[in-house]
């Protein structure tokens, strides 16, 4: 695609340009499972997960689309043209100067490599099928703290990726889960021991570069004990006039009084169609959270999930989404209250603009087991123009009665008198609007790494560029 | 025109069949039979204090024209269709005549008897008129099925409550009505009877100037399973509607309230909101919210819903506690106020003073004291 065309395709999407393609491995496009065997084979996998994928693999095939969604968007997948694997490196690098240049050059402008040096524990690098660039400080890596990418984490952490994979997030859960589970290339794995706190976020940055890719990585996060961590993960991918599709799965295990926090930009260009599985288990006393920003793709489904098993967990989702022209943000949360004197706290706020779309789906179950529970629940959403849409589909069940829950959710456009009363003060139109958008998602902000944030607000200015009359 | 044998079950994924699927609540649970020994409900049209309807009201049966005019459920709703077919593609018309004011409120009153009961009733509600109408179904049926289309006129103001004193049976009720341009609407729903009941409430506002209001007031207890799902349509601008639903569920029963609350394209000015209130009184009750929202409108006055569930106060208790009430007779006072202030806001004082009337009888357990709702002691201990 011309430069020119993918500017008419997505404006300012600023990370919609591509590299060539210089894959070492890049499979037929469509999926079998001969595929599904030999990307196990060439990943030199033990039995058991070739196994498993070959299961999964079965399910996927036999299993319907869902039929609630977006189903138009869904059934518009054209599974057959998509390449399910594409090695474009020779291996994972611990040196940024061994990565290939046009890899290196991509996540030089991404700012990765910087962002490293000035705030982060570690980082991943994934670019296509797999990461070509890992690295862990070595402080975290002497307190026994693993961060590997996932094929590497089976490689070398064999038995405690047997015993944790799929057990928050099982290959059958849903249509698109079983898909990454018989596919998965790439992710992280992380294990924290007990009473280790990462104190600097690790990051992963995920790429697709490749036209009708499939990106299908797949993440597991232990924090044992009295542990925290905070992972951020964040995508983009060049402009196509054809799809690609990212199908994730992360699975958080939180150990009684554990802490994890799991930051997500997601910034897909929007020919990507992003279908998330992202799950948590919270035991006693821990914490799980979910800062998740959606502001690329063509259609996102994903609905961050925590289930607090163990009395005394907690579970807080924050949830914004930019839904511009061809988008569908279809985006939420879920809790499950297993447990007694549980609290989960969900905020979402979604943007619609010029046609786009931002739905909210979100469910709350409290278990009959499950006393002295309380929910909150929050959706805001704002409607920039007459084109746009915005809807909102919680579902509550509560079966204890000493739980409290509550949701609220209010749709509007933006106050007139706002934009009035900021023009009033000097500021253009197009600033007023971008002023009150940042506010709007000032909740999510606040909550990420100051360089995200400032970086977040800068883009949200830049959609919100003639936005006004 | 869609026939019930053609159109698939349900799916379970739409909300409205997600708590109640469609063989759950078919009288005899087999989704492709279509029981033959049905009966029609036995109905009577007074005023409430039992005089004859004023010149201008009439019941009457539906011609085939009517049927057609009044068809307003959509084709491919199963439920409607269902009842549709186990009536014959019969019709009771209730027709107020443009202008009419009433001064008391009407009373249709629905007996239901035998294994299969079945009532379609279409109101013809004139243009100007004000009147309030109150639907009462009682009786041992086993099963019953209640189709009420209609269309309110313009400007016309018209409540419209329907309460169900059922037996032990199953009720399945569909209604779809019309809201006319500057119409303003009350519709109701009290109920205790019937141990699984599924109502599915439509309301098109596709007249500018429309307003509705719904409310509920709802009491489960025993293993009873109330389900309503109720959708609201803005499709013509300045619209306006609210919706308060309050249940209180005690006992080992299941309370469900879906709502969808949808703003079309071109619908500006509208203002909307939804709220789903759930009082759970014992440890086996359970109650599910569904409020939707769905805006395609970005210039609009407000869109909102939420969802409350949770326990009896402890500290209202408490103080009505300090104040002289027993432990059982403080949460009855709660449990009677939080369901009275939707029952109070269904239309004029002469019907909530109704209401308060008919509760206090031993379907619903409600008794009434001075104008207040009060509990009796036996419901408590049902309750618990």
């Amino acid at each position: 695609m011309e430069n020119t065309e993918a500017h008419d395709a997505v404006g300012d999407y600023k990370a919609g340009w591509h590299d060539p393609e210089h894959s070492t491995i890049r499979f037929d496009s469509g999926l079998s499972e001969q595929v599904v065997r030999d990307i196990s084979e060439l990943k030199g996998e033990p039995k058991w997960m070739t196994d498993l994928r070959v299961k999964a693999y079965h399910h996927f095939i036999s299993r319907p689309m869902p039929t609630w969604g977006d189903t138009e968007m869904l059934e518009s997948i054209n599974f057959d043209k998509i390449c399910y694997f594409l090695r474009s490196g020779k291996g994972t690098e611990k040196n940024w100067d061994d990565v290939p240049e046009d890899i290196r050059n991509t996540f030089e402008r991404l700012g990765i490599p910087a962002a490293e040096q000035k705030w982060l524990s570690g980082v991943t690098a994934q670019y296509e099928s797999e990461a070509v660039y890992h690295s862990i400080r070595e402080d975290l890596e002497a307190q026994g703290v693993i961060f590997l990418d996932m094929d590497a984490g089976l490689r070398e952490h064999e038995e405690l990726v047997k015993k944790w994979f799929c057990t928050v997030v099982p290959y059958a859960d849903n249509k698109f889960s079983a898909l990454n589970t018989a596919v998965w290339s790439g992710g992280s794995f992380i294990y924290v021991p007990p009473g280790v706190h990462v104190e600097m976020p690790v990051q992963a940055y995920f790429r697709i570069n490749a036209k009708n890719m499939g990106q299908f990585e797949r993440t597991l996060i232990i924090v044992d004990k009295g542990s925290s961590v905070h992972y951020v993960e964040g995508c983009t991918a060049p402009t196509y006039s054809t799809d690609s599709l990212h199908s994730a799965v992360v699975e958080l295990i939180a150990m009684p009084g554990a802490y994890i926090r799991y930051s997500t930009i997601q910034n897909w260009s929007n020919n990507v169609y992003n279908l998330v599985t992202k799950r948590g288990i919270a035991h006693e006393n821990a914490t799980i959270e979910w800062v998740d920003g959606n502001l690329g793709s063509k259609l996102t489904m994903k609905y961050p999930s925590v289930i607090l098993k163990g009395e005394g967990a907690h579970a807080e989702v924050i949830s914004v989404a930019y839904a511009g022209a061809g988008m569908h943000q279809d985006a939420g949360a879920k809790v499950h209250h297993l447990a007694s004197n549980t609290t989960s706290k969900i905020l979402s706020k979604s943007i619609s603009k010029d046609g786009g779309r931002g739905s909210y789906r979100g469910m709350v179950t409290v278990s009959k087991k499950a006393e002295n529970c309380k929910v909150s629940v929050v959706c805001d959403a704002l409607i920039l123009d007459e084109k746009s849409r915005s809807d909102t589909y919680p579902t509550m069940e509560v079966s204890n009665p000493s739980c409290r829950c509550e949701h609220e959710a209010s749709v509007s456009k933006v106050s007139d008198d706002q934009v009035f009363y900021l023009m009033s003060r000097g500021h253009t139109e197009d600033q007023a609007l971008a002023l009150i958008v940042n506010g709007f998602f000032e909740p999510f902000t606040k909550e990420l790494p100051m360089e995200y944030a400032v970086e977040l607000n800068k883009l949200m200015a830049l959609e919100m560029e003639g936005s006004i009359g | 025109m869609a026939v019930y044998a053609d159109l698939p079950e349900p799916n379970r994924a739409e909300h409205l069949w997600r708590y109640t699927p469609w063989h759950k609540i078919h009288p005899t649970g087999k989704v492709a039979e279509i029981p033959e020994a049905t009966a029609g409900a036995v109905v009577s049209l007074t005023l409430l204090d039992g005089s004859e309807p004023p010149e201008g009201v009439s019941l009457s049966a539906a011609t085939a024209e009517q049927i057609e005019k009044f068809r307003v459920a959509p084709e491919d709703d199963v439920a409607s269709e269902f009842i549709r077919q186990l009536g014959s593609s019969e019709a009771v018309v209730l027709t107020i005549k443009a202008n009419l004011r009433l001064e008391q409120p009407l009373l249709l009153e629905v007996e239901v008897e035998g294994k299969v009961c079945i009532l379609h009733t279409i109101l013809d509600i004139g243009r100007g008129c004000e009147a309030e109408l109150v639907t009462k179904i009682s009786g041992d049926a086993d099963w019953f099925g209640m189709l009420r289309e209609g269309k309110i006129a313009d400007g016309a103001n018209f409540n419209d409550v329907m309460l169900n004193q059922m037996g032990d049976g199953h009720c399945l009720r569909v209604d779809a009505m019309v809201i006319g341009r500057d119409a303003q609407v009350k519709a109701g729903t009290v109920g205790s009877g019937s141990t699984r009941c599924k109502s599915d409430l439509r309301f098109d506002m596709s007249n500018t100037g429309g307003n509705l209001s719904v409310n509920g007031s709802l009491l489960s207890a025993g293993k009873s399973h109330n389900d309503h799902h109720v959708e609201i349509m803005h499709e013509a601008p300045h619209t306006y509607s609210r919706l308060n639903w309050h249940s209180a569920c005690g006992g080992k029963s299941r309370t469900v309230g879906t709502g969808m609350l949808r703003i079309a394209n071109g619908a500006k000015g509208a203002d909307a909101s939804q709220k789903f209130h759930n009082l759970l009184l014992s440890k086996d009750a359970e109650a599910d919210s569904i409020p939707e929202l769905e805006v395609l409108e970005h210039e609009v006055v407000g869109c909102g819903h939420g969802t409350a569930t949770g326990p009896i106060d402890e500290e209202q208790h408490f103080y009505l506690t300090t104040r002289g009430f027993s432990d059982d007779g403080a949460r009855a006072v709660l449990i009677s106020a939080f369901l009275n202030a939707t029952l109070s806001a269904m239309g004029s004082n002469t019907l909530h003073d109704w209401l308060n009337e008919q509760l206090s009888g031993g379907l619903s357990s409600l008794a009434i004291s001075g104008g207040a709702l009060t509990l009796s002691d036996p419901v408590i201990n049902d309750l618990d």
